[in-house]
């Protein structure tokens, strides 16, 4: 059968070249676009280095504080400090393991090396779980480990580009730079971080021992549950979610219960969550409202579908009105009216499949080549790029989504015309008339 | 005339296939409404005047030395003294012309400070409050109200530590009493009557950034004193001419030698430039995501009329025929079938533009200093839209056309 569809596609190519090759150029714009769309949402969630267990991370990145039992009701969120961080999440059962860090938000470093010109960089404060949860490709020299990190000892991993900025070298491990004026020993290199990878991006990994964060705390009153820390626990599998979540909520209510007295309350508005509801939420006293995105994704993607959907029904359309005779021909021999209407669509189906191809292709070259454009998020800053790999855009998933889209908008384009082209009357039918 | 009568008959006649048509043309010409809209509002505000000039200007930013840090020197406690003698180090830089010290001042800094202005009777809500020194004027090449040079200015701002100049629009142009009457004034801010500024002169509105309206702009810029120095001061740099080269390696270099004053290192160094365009970024991703939905729109309007007219002239092989037959030049053809494309989308407009208005009266396109529906700019937006569908028609449409001008009369009619 599927022979003869090709066979049928590439009699219209010859026949009508122009038209077949506007159908496929058109189902392929479409196939392109919205495939452009589903990446910028899907490079938020798949699993790529260094952030490979994206589907078992569960992410804690701020808590919220609000008076309660007061005349005016103050409300203050942001990042935990490191006791609260370590109260909610340390020795969590059913998890492989936890990280407390403290990056982002412009935390940047005047980093220099002997005779180098000094830069800034950005840097994060991190624990040595930071290394197990996350898989950081080492160029040279390893992390620091929890002996290291316990000491507080000045080391940092720093990433290819500081390196190379730095010594004009990777195989840097072991020597001295210079942050702040504090000379710090490089333990490790690492391939640049995308921006897309936000839990895990920096260009210099310290441990946190070696500073004050530790001390920072903010937050109402005398209740200072606040700091600049995030969490990002690992998980043993996704069914471990649930119970993950429900030991962290028996955490904060125990935190509320002690801090009652101060008529403050904790909140972590659905934290922590999972990357794709973290990648849908921007705000730090937001809650994850998948709903909400959902409905908008559906009108774009709506949208994308329809216009594109109503051209080719045109097309199609037309084209079926040339081979109505061979309609009229196929129903005076007996051939149900189903049948006519499976293969016109499947027919088409296949046409719409080798123009996905073609859209994908040209969708995953142009993701590649134009990251920047398509991936810079709007706070982005001035560090770093949102590069993709091949590997992440040639994801299965990614694949999987254009064959569903091919499929809807194939659907959407040919159904009403193919109705009513098997509807036809055959006398009219092989008379070749439309009605 | 009579042609087009003719032609809206042959379109009725034809509506079945061109009901196709004539959905997909309302419905992009709806949707094109609403990007055109939006891009037609944020290019309209972005190439007001800036009432500034970046150019060859650099913003440093500076940090002072965590307490924990070995080198911390516990006996300077006064940051603005490091900020101002890190300021004077780089005035003495041969390739720097002037140096500024501003806090929430400095354009695309993302920074800022808002109150009520008031005067007497007059308040103006949400103005920025912008601190800076004499020199900022000159450097951001800022100009008087009445044709002050900003070198006028600069001196208007020196003449004592409670000066303060303001945006001549702060308020309405026909406020009682008029701003040009207020100059030389006494001013309390705030609310605080312990401290008196005294406005020394007005400069031409300057806007707070790109995408931002005038209205949205207005701001007064007083005189910095010591108190309102801090860390998180800016430090603004012009060098001169042609020295932009390479000029921030090797200030960067200078970063852990001369720039280093007690605690105080400068920790960034951005071209304005590089502010703009990092700032810019919200409003580019959704300039980006509308150029893109117009661009798509557009390609299937063009691929949707190629398509269909190619259909289309070779069903009316016989009748474009017998016209030519009857007398009908090449360009009339052309022109008959370009004008059915054109009919067709004038259709279509029509309950498009009612859409669009109830759009627009309901709120739901891009909003400009609080208003989305004003005639000049709702008619501009309409228009500009016909025109791009209409050009794609014509693009589209081109191809059938010539293909129909190209029929010979005589095969054609024996073909039937």
């Amino acid at each position: 059968m599927f022979k003869q569809y090709i066979k049928n596609i590439w009699a219209s190519l010859k026949q009508d070249s122009v038209v077949t090759i506007i159908n496929i150029l058109g189902t392929a714009l479409a196939i392109f676009l919205i495939m452009v769309v589903v990446l910028m949402q899907e490079v938020k969630v798949l699993p790529f280095s260094p952030e490979s267990n994206r589907d078992l991370f569960l992410i804690c990145n701020a808590l919220t504080e609000t008076s309660i039992g007061k005349e005016n009701t103050s409300m203050t969120s942001g990042r935990m400090s490191e006791a609260t961080a370590k109260e909610l999440f340390s020795s969590l059962k059913n998890v492989k393991d936890v990280t407390l860090f403290s990056g982002g938000g412009g935390l940047s470093k005047l980093v220099s090396a002997n005779k180098s010109i000094p830069m800034q960089a950005e840097s994060a404060y991190t624990d040595d779980a930071f290394w197990r949860v996350f898989d950081f490709k080492f160029l040279s020299g390893k992390p620091f480990d929890n002996a290291t990190f316990k000491a507080g000892q000045k080391v940092v991993v720093i990433s290819e580009s500081v390196a190379r900025h730095l010594f004009h070298d990777v195989n840097v491990a072991g020597r001295e730079i210079e942050m702040d004026f504090v000379p710090y020993r490089i333990c490790g290199v690492v391939r640049d971080v995308s921006l897309i990878a936000s839990q895990a991006y920096a260009q210099l990994w310290i441990p946190y021992t070696t500073s004050d964060i530790v001390k920072l705390t903010s937050g109402l009153d005398n209740v200072k549950l606040g700091g600049t820390f995030s969490a990002v626990i690992l998980a043993n599998s996704k069914s471990d979610f649930p119970k993950i979540k429900a030991q962290v909520n028996a955490r904060v209510a125990a935190i509320n219960s002690r801090i009652k007295a101060d008529k403050v309350k904790l909140e972590l508005k659905g934290r922590p969550m999972t990357q794709f509801e973290s990648s849908i939420t921007t705000w730090s006293n937001e809650l994850p409202e998948p709903g909400k995105f959902y409905r908008k994704a559906a009108i774009i993607l709506l949208i994308l579908l329809l216009v594109p959907a109503i051209n080719l029904s045109s097309m199609t359309q037309s084209r079926l009105r040339r081979y109505i005779t061979e309609i009229g021909i196929r129903r005076a021999f007996g051939c149900p009216r189903s049948r006519l209407l499976s293969d016109i669509i499947n027919e088409n189906l296949v046409l719409s499949v080798i123009a996905g191809i073609v859209g994908l292709l040209f969708c995953v070259i142009f993701a590649y080549f134009a990251s920047d454009m398509l991936f810079t998020s709007d706070w982005s800053g001035f560090f770093g790029h949102p590069t993709v790999s091949l590997s992440l855009l040639l994801n299965p998933k990614i694949f999987l989504f254009a064959f569903i889209f091919c499929f809807i908008l194939n659907l959407m384009s040919t159904i009403i015309p193919a109705l009513h082209a098997s509807h036809t009357n055959i006398v009219n039918a092989l008379n070749g008339r439309t009605r | 005339m009579i042609m087009n009568k003719k032609l809206l008959k042959q379109i009725k006649n034809e509506w079945r296939s061109n009901v196709w048509l004539f959905v997909e043309l309302f419905f992009v010409s709806v949707l094109m409404w609403y990007v055109v809209d939006y891009i037609y509002t944020t290019v309209l505000t972005y190439v007001q005047p800036m009432g500034f000039d970046i150019s060859h200007s650099y913003d440093l930013h500076c940090t002072t030395l965590d307490s924990s840090d070995p080198n911390f020197d516990p006996n300077d406690t006064v940051p603005y003294k490091d900020l101002k003698e890190i300021a004077d180090r780089l005035r003495q830089r041969p390739d720097v012309e002037e140096v500024s010290i501003s806090s929430y001042a400095v354009p695309y800094s993302g920074g800022c400070m808002m109150s009520d202005f008031k005067f007497d009777t007059l308040t103006s809500q949400s103005v920025y409050y912008k601190y800076a020194d004499p020199e900022f004027f000159r450097i951001f090449r800022i100009h008087g109200a009445h044709g002050e040079t900003p070198e006028q200015l600069s001196e208007l701002m020196a003449k004592g530590p409670d000066t303060f100049l303001a945006g001549e629009d702060v308020f309405p142009k026909d406020s009682k009493p008029s701003m040009k009457s207020m100059i030389g004034k006494i001013f309390y801010f705030n609310n605080d009557s312990t401290v008196s500024h005294r406005l020394a002169g007005l400069f031409k509105p300057i806007r707070y950034d790109d995408f931002k309206t005038h209205k949205e702009s207005h701001s007064i810029i007083c005189h910095i004193t010591n108190k309102d120095i801090d860390s998180y001061s800016d430090i603004a740099i012009r060098v001169k001419e042609n020295q932009d080269k390479d000029f921030q390696s090797t200030l960067w270099k200078e970063t852990t030698t001369r720039l280093k004053v007690r605690n105080m290192y400068v920790s960034q160094i951005e071209s304005f430039s590089d502010l703009r365009t990092q700032i810019n970024q919200p409003v580019n991703n959704t300039m980006r995501n509308y150029l893109f939905g117009a661009g798509f729109l557009l390609l299937n309007i063009f691929l949707g009329l190629l398509g269909t007219f190619w259909f289309r002239t070779q069903q009316r092989r016989s009748e474009v025929a017998l016209f030519k037959a009857l007398g009908a030049t090449d360009t009339s053809i052309f022109g008959r079938q370009m004008t059915e494309g054109i009919l067709l989308l004038t259709i279509a407009t029509i309950p498009a533009i009612i859409i669009d208005w109830n759009l627009a009266s309901a709120e739901l396109n891009t909003s400009v200093d609080g208003k989305t529906l004003e005639a000049g700019r709702f008619i501009a937006t309409i228009a500009i839209t016909y025109l791009l569908i209409a050009l794609m028609i014509f693009f589209g449409n081109l191809m059938p056309a010539r293909k129909a001008m190209k029929v010979q009369p005589a095969e054609a009619l024996h073909e039937e």
